[in-house]
């Protein structure tokens, strides 16, 4: 085996880099893939609590880096599934306790024994963002279909293309399409017709997400709400499966059909 | 001001570490220009390159170079590409026939936010300029794409530069020191603004 390197980033915050990474660790996972998480926002983790293994925290990526206990230690195993594992930040520290190197060696070290080593990537474009794309094979930038937030993928997408990264592949979070239908959001193809990387996936806005990543139990664990149907396509579409793009309109549909049925 | 000259990277990359390791003291803080020669230096080496500089409390502000390659890369890694006095003296070739050709910087790649361009001579981009992206040329600037980034032409004076773009959507739009006043609307196709009498015109641009 050696691990493909997939770092999520996405310049602005709060557009679900994190929600993202552990869903989609989760679904490959699922799919009897070996994964790493590697949480790359040092001084403020939060992929720990998204995946649940908060309190299973004993050693941490800068222990790692700094010596102070092995790779394997810091390596959180999943109860939940054998496949998925997560070396979680430090709390205590900053973004300047690692850099670039640190993480190349980090990850060519897990390269031998994963299929997937998943980094999450800090807001912003300085020394955490640096960290985290240096190891990457891919680079995944989330947007949601806001003008800021493209903006910001924008100039994470120059980046990673003047640090010649590779073309960058996006990943359209929080979707809305019943305010895209009305015109008081971007749709897909504004923003595909803007950034013009290849797309991986489209993510619907759904409730669920919000409840699940606040029990530590990601939707993409759960094969009945939309946006884990979502991120179990965009996984199958990592492992090179050709999977269509979900119907974003069944939602309304089906909305529509349950305020019917409840009507009568 | 460090002169690489056209030697093998690699080796000269190894050669200046190890003296700025050794006068580590006198270097603190300094800012440096590097002149790479003929040297085609990708951007992972520039960008390495400049991490390694800044971990010896080195900043790298300037790359001189003769390789256009070299230039784009740096450019597109947010450093400056001429010196501060450099003009580049009007380097204007005979092509015979009368023609004469002018200095240009061709850029087939779109630029993205956070992208600046800063060129004395003609600037042509076969692609898009996207919304938080800036371009400063001396002379005209060719979009062969959309344009809605920032966008500033004839900056030293030259009233006949003009901006032409596939689509002219443009966050801001200046011809020597006369800014836009408004954008051009949202006529359809290629337009060409141009300078007549101190005001800015937007017209189609067809083939004249």
């Amino acid at each position: 085996m050696a691990a493909k390197v997939v770092t999520l980033t996405s310049g602005k915050g709060g557009v679900g880099k994190t929600t993202a990474t552990a869903n989609l660790a989760v679904a490959l996972a699922e799919l009897d893939q070996k994964v790493v998480c590697i949480d790359g926002d040092i001084g403020l983790r939060n992929l720990d609590v998204v995946l649940g293994l908060e309190n299973r925290i004993v050693y941490d990526l800068v222990d790692v880096v700094e010596g102070r206990c092995r790779l394997k230690q810091a390596m959180i195993k999943d109860k939940r599934n054998e496949n998925l594992h997560l070396i979680p930040a430090a709390q205590t520290r900053d973004k300047n306790a690692i850099n670039p190197s640190d993480m190349i060696r980090v990850c060519d070290e897990l390269r031998p024994d994963a299929d997937w080593i998943l980094i999450d990537s800090p807001a912003g474009i300085e020394r955490g963002f640096r960290n985290a794309i240096a190891p990457a094979d891919l680079v995944v930038v989330v947007t949601n279909p806001e003008v800021s937030a493209v903006r910001d993928a924008d100039r994470v997408i120059g980046i990673t293309e003047a640090e010649e990264k590779g073309p960058a592949k996006l990943l359209l979070n929080r979707f809305n399409y019943n305010l895209v239908k009305h015109g008081d959001m971007l749709g897909a193809e504004d923003v595909m017709d803007l950034l013009a990387i290849p797309l991986v996936g489209i993510v619907p806005e759904d409730e669920s997400v919000i409840i699940s990543t606040n029990k530590g139990q990601p939707v993409a664990f759960d094969s009945k709400s939309r946006a884990g149907i979502a991120f179990q396509n965009i996984a199958r579409r990592l492992l090179g499966e050709d999977v269509p793009l979900m119907n974003l309109e069944e939602k309304s549909n089906l909305l529509a059909k349950l305020f019917r049925s409840g009507g009568k | 001001m460090i002169t690489l000259g056209n030697s093998d990277w690699e080796a000269s990359q190894s050669s200046l570490l190890i003296q700025l390791d050794e006068k580590a003291g006198f270097f603190q803080g300094a800012k440096v220009i590097l002149d790479t020669g003929y040297t085609v230096v990708h951007a992972a080496d520039l960008g390495s390159m400049r991490d390694k500089l800044s971990d010896r409390g080195l900043v790298l502000t300037t790359v001189i170079s003769y390789s256009p390659t070299t230039e784009t890369t740096a450019q597109m890694l947010g450093l400056s590409t001429r010196l501060p006095k450099n003009s580049l003296e009007k380097k204007q070739r005979a092509l015979g026939n009368g023609l004469i050709g002018e200095p240009s910087l061709f850029i087939q790649k779109t630029l993205r936010s956070g992208v600046h361009i800063d060129y004395e001579g003609h600037v042509v981009v076969l692609g898009d300029v996207n919304p938080g992206a800036e371009i400063h040329a001396g002379g005209s600037i060719v979009i062969w794409g959309k344009l809605k980034g920032a966008v500033c032409a004839g900056i030293k004076g030259n009233k006949n530069a003009v901006i032409c773009a596939m689509e002219m959507s443009p966050s801001l739009l200046r011809l020597c020191d006369i800014i836009s006043p408004s954008s051009p609307g949202k006529k359809k196709g290629a337009q060409i603004a141009h300078l007549q009498n101190q005001v800015i015109h937007y017209d189609h641009w067809d083939s004249k």
